[in-house]
């Protein structure tokens, strides 16, 4: 049996498909207030928007192509920033060119109305962009919407700074706009310096993969019921991580705790990984190769109620039914404990328990264990061997 | 006519925190509080420095405007008040605020700071000076004091005109945020003695805000714990103190000194380990488990609701769901 939960579309892939719809209308209208008006300062503002356009274009990319299972996104995210960035060092370029002939003779702006209005409409696209990206994607990825938010607006500085040049030559100093070209310039610098920034952060993505792994380790590993973590790929795509792993579970565990278990790993992956597009979490419940019982005890070998001072925590073979290990640990908490039912069941997940057989359980220790995912069964049997024997008949028969 | 003279419902009161431009971030100083409180009855609100007491007593009153929830007053959502009905709001809920140095405006003279509030609202006073005088008394000062100035009391005196001053209007809900805090403990004493006999005389309904839980214990017939922004166990000031329930309640508790050197040697003090979390980005799940000695797998997915776990009793904690 295999469940699997993943970041759906509406959560993710549905806000970046729009703020992407958005960037397109910001490329569109910025690549035609450049050629329409030969401003510097609008050509420098077009390129800004191609020096950001990568990186909500790759988060795109990246939720897309990780859903579909494709492992070399990391390597396409790299080609579509480089391309970008060629295309806006070489507006870039075009701009301080302008920008100097503009200073030394006589400068050159034609269209006024495109040059004041397209600014205008960028401004209120990124407003839009902007509200929308902190409104749509949900709180839990406000890495994810902070990163694609800090770059959408910095479409609205640049839009900023462009039109105060041809604001300038609008009303007769025509120096203004080449002067005023060199801080759109500048800014431009800054936005190329941030998404050349994103490649160094994909090439750094090994740094991401040992938290996973630690993730996967410490964590995962530390619930009893999780028995393997298996990275199956983890992608950087921009400045966004593309993430599944599988994971082996006992299925002893309730059918009706998987769907938390899944809840559990997935949000402990979207804490520590973000910012994040896309992650998938596989779980397949399989029979475990041993199953560790543990049974409380009274005095004896009998049977006790949970929590009790002691416990007999026996390991099953689940193949061959026999016991490969046995051990008697004590439930012994000072009396300023306060829980001590929760730190008894602590105790048993620490020894990978994955069954805990008593003759009757405190409620608290039921919701603990219950929410450590370890199953208990209530026995009416008194003696220890006939529990042993009830618990293999009715898990490895 | 409801048992309950204030009822909070899912009350939040989010503050934006700019950062660049048009980016906002909100700081969830109360987030989703829900709670009642009885005619005469005084509920207890204790936490640590920043987790939204005085927020929280600011937006019952109005304060400050909610970000949604809604809160009952008497029955009616005190929301949908306007003109006269929120004047007459204001008169029946009055807040003593946690500094009297500065509550009180320094070029009024006593006389004239408690009769403000009835001059404001024309309650009609036959005899202004006899009224403010019944008064003074009511909180333990003089007729000699009448015509003084705010600098001329001590910090305790201050409080007490403060108390005075939201006595005159007769009120009956007071909400007291921390109005013992900035006295010495000498003082402290007096003025609580004196909230209590003014509860007892005037039938008010007290909602006590405090960091100090002795204070609290003392004062309140129940108790909320309050843990950035969300409200994690509310019962019966006894039960509370005899067994807490929530992790956080019990490491507030340890935290109180106990007047036995023994019992304080032998006792283990649970440490509450680093920081709360940042009220802006919360973590996933229960908020208060990356400092949590009980801290389990599901603690990390889901956040608790405030359920009854007994009569009376109200604890979000998956220990108890």
């Amino acid at each position: 049996m295999e469940i699997s939960r993943e970041i759906s579309f509406s959560e993710m892939g549905y806000p970046l498909l729009i703020i992407n719809v958005f960037l397109i209308a910001l490329l569109f209208l910025s690549i035609i207030a450049a050629l329409e008006t030969s401003s510097p300062n609008l050509i420098a503002n077009c390129a800004t928007v191609f020096f950001i356009a990568p990186t909500i274009i790759n988060g795109l990319v990246g939720y897309f192509l990780g859903r579909k299972g494709v492992k070399r996104i990391s390597e396409l995210s790299i080609v579509i920033t480089v391309l970008f960035l060629l295309v806006g060092v070489f507006l870039l370029y075009d701009a301080v060119m302008l920008a100097y002939q503009g200073i030394i003779r006589k400068p050159k702006i034609t269209h006024f109305e495109i040059a004041l209005t397209i600014p205008i409409i960028l401004i209120i696209i990124t407003y839009i962009a902007s509200e929308f990206c902190e409104k749509k994607i949900p709180e839990i990825y406000w890495r994810t919407s902070r990163v694609l938010g800090d770059r959408i607006r910095g479409v609205l500085s640049s839009a900023g700074l462009a039109i105060i040049g041809p604001t300038g030559a609008f009303f007769g100093v025509m120096k203004m706009d080449p002067l005023f070209a060199l801080f759109t310039i500048l800014y431009s610098l800054v936005e190329l310096w941030r998404t050349a920034e994103e490649i160094k952060f994909i090439l750094g993505k090994g740094r991401l993969l040992s938290v996973l792994r630690e993730t996967a380790e410490r964590t995962f590993k530390a619930v009893p019921v999780i028995h393997d973590v298996k990275i199956d790929f983890m992608n950087v795509s921009g400045r966004f991580v593309v993430a599944q792993i599988s994971s082996t579970v006992s299925k002893f565990v309730e059918e009706e705790y998987v769907e938390a278990l899944s809840s559990f790993m997935l949000t402990e992956l979207i804490n520590r990984l973000a910012p994040i597009v896309y992650l998938r979490v596989v779980i397949k419940l399989e029979k475990p190769k041993a199953l560790t019982v543990a049974v409380a005890l009274g005095d004896g070998e009998i049977v006790s109620k949970f929590p009790s001072k002691r416990v007999i925590i026996v390991t099953f073979d689940a193949s061959t039914r026999e016991i490969k290990e046995e051990k008697i640990i004590e439930l012994k908490f000072d009396e300023y404990e306060k829980v001590p039912e929760a730190k008894a069941i602590e105790n048993l997940a620490r020894n990978r328990v994955l069954v805990l057989a008593t003759k009757d359980i405190s409620e608290i220790a039921k919701n603990v264990a219950r929410n450590w995912f370890i199953r208990v069964i209530k026995t009416e049997k008194e003696n220890l061997k006939d529990v042993l024997e009830e618990i293999t008949q009715r898990f490895l028969s | 006519m409801t048992k309950y003279l204030v009822e909070a419902i899912n009350l939040k009161k989010y503050f934006p925190v700019r950062r660049f431009l048009l980016s906002k971030d909100f700081v969830k100083a109360v987030d989703g509080v829900t709670f009642k409180i009885r005619k005469g009855e005084c509920l207890g609100v204790v936490g640590e420095s920043g987790s939204g007491k005085t927020t929280l007593g600011r937006t019952i009153l109005r304060l400050i405007e909610p970000t949604s929830g809604d809160v009952l007053f008497d029955g009616e959502s005190i929301l949908k008040f306007k003109g006269e009905k929120l004047r007459e709001f204001r008169r029946r809920a009055q807040m003593v605020f946690q500094d009297p140095f500065s509550s009180l405006d320094p070029r009024m003279t006593i006389m004239d700071i408690i009769l403000e509030g009835p001059r404001t609202h024309n309650m009609p006073i036959k005899d202004p000076e006899e009224f403010v005088v019944k008064l003074l008394e009511t909180v333990g000062l003089k007729r000699e004091h009448l015509y003084r100035y705010p600098h001329e009391f001590s910090g305790g005196q201050k409080q007490r005109i403060a108390i005075a001053r939201a006595l005159a209007l007769n009120p009956e809900f007071v909400v007291l945020d921390e109005p013992t805090s900035a006295l010495d403990v000498s003082v402290q004493a007096s003025i609580l003695n004196m909230l209590k006999d003014l509860q007892r005389k005037f039938g008010l309904t007290y909602m006590f805000i405090s960091h100090d839980l002795a204070v609290v214990k003392y004062m309140s017939d129940r108790i909320a714990t309050m843990y950035v922004g969300k409200f994690v166990e509310i019962a019966d000031a006894d039960k509370i103190f005899k067994e807490p329930l929530h992790p956080y309640t019990m490491i507030l508790l340890d935290a109180l000194p106990v007047p036995n050197p023994k019992i304080t040697r032998a006792r283990k003090r649970r440490e509450i380990i680093g920081e709360p979390p940042s009220p802006i980005h919360l973590p996933p799940g229960c908020r208060f488990y990356p400092r949590c000695p009980y801290a389990m797998p599901i603690c990390k997915a889901k956040e608790p609701e405030l359920v009854e776990v007994e009569r009376d009793r109200e604890v979000a904690c998956w220990l108890y769901q």
